[in-house]
């Protein structure tokens, strides 16, 4: 369980910056994929790499790595939301994060005060599962399946950051 | 969509950290026992299939700048529900531009994912997000705790 307790003021330099912005966007499957991000921005391979294991010690990266379509491998997901009295929350949560399909789990400042993802791969049954930790936990979900996507992606663009937009 | 024993292999490792050096993908070759050349060609099946969608870092938000982070929720008529939605996604601050259902007890449809370095950016950003759409009719649901926050174990 992480509290929200990350160090604060974590800046980045201009070139993180930049280097970030561009590697969300995937690097090349080429065998040499950091020499190419590089070559953007005058580094060589051996910089940009540094550079990213330096992030990553940070802990600015969470992981580098690739993002794979649960959708297309025909895994089913779907946002939950519950009310859950204060005393009990910790223990909800316990039992929630032992599913391995719960990937998300925050509290919000709500009546509806957990919010949480639940993904299930093609073989189980979404409703099944969902009624299984129901039971466990003892309270009742409010379902929110994503009927349409305007935008997904997690790619912020840090170089704007500082700048007026 | 099926896939075979290597692929699967190969989604697996994609899933953990890539070794960070100059030749990255020799390196899952010599994990995987293949040549780094198959890997290469694997890797761009995934892609074209639309499997693979990336090989990126991800981040954490907050220790990139981004502290104030909201869920942003808009209760919108369903004849305004596309076009508010695609102008929201426009703004480079929104990660995440979802419609989901309503029922009794939640009016709100579509949900925003905005990311700003304060909280006092994060309610200017939204105000103008609001603006945008000419609707003000939103609010700002803050995360206070993270309970987890991880990625999915396809073959586990």
């Amino acid at each position: 369980m992480n509290k929200e307790n990350f160090k604060e003021n974590m800046s980045l330099t201009e070139t993180e910056r930049k280097l970030l912005t561009a590697a969300q966007q995937g690097i090349a499957l080429t065998a040499e994929p950091f020499a190419e991000l590089g070559k953007e921005f005058g580094l060589s391979a051996e910089e940009v790499v540094d550079k990213f294991k330096s992030l990553e010690e940070k802990g600015i990266i969470r992981r580098f790595g690739g993002v794979i379509s649960s959708k297309k491998l025909g895994w089913q997901s779907i946002l939950l939301a519950a009310k859950i009295p204060e005393e009990e929350i910790y223990e909800v949560v316990e039992v929630l994060n032992k599913h391995q399909g719960v990937t998300h789990n925050y509290r919000r400042d709500h009546d509806f005060n957990l919010w949480f993802t639940l993904s299930v791969s093609p073989e189980k049954d979404l409703q099944a599962e969902i009624s299984s930790l129901e039971e466990e936990t003892g309270y009742n979900f409010m379902q929110l399946p994503k009927l349409k996507q305007y935008k997904l992606g997690v790619k912020l663009d840090l170089v704007q950051q500082e700048g007026e937009k | 969509m099926s896939l075979s024993g290597d692929e699967k292999e190969l989604l697996s490792l994609l899933q953990t950290d890539l070794p960070l050096t100059t030749r990255p993908f020799k390196r899952l070759a010599e994990k995987l026992g293949w040549t780094e050349e198959e890997v290469l060609t694997g890797l761009q099946k995934l892609a074209d299939q639309g499997i693979l969608k990336r090989i990126a870092p991800l981040l954490h938000h907050r220790q990139a700048g981004f502290k104030a982070n909201g869920m942003v929720v808009w209760q919108i008529a369903r004849e305004k529900e596309d076009e508010v939605g695609q102008r929201l996604a426009g703004f480079s601050e929104v990660s995440h531009c979802y419609l989901r259902p309503t029922t009794e007890e939640w009016p709100y449809n579509i949900f925003t994912m905005v990311h700003a370095e304060t909280e006092e950016e994060l309610s200017e950003i939204v105000e103008k997000m609001a603006a945008s759409i000419d609707y003000q009719d939103y609010q700002i649901i803050s995360s206070t705790e993270e309970f987890k926050k991880s990625s999915l174990q396809y073959f586990s």
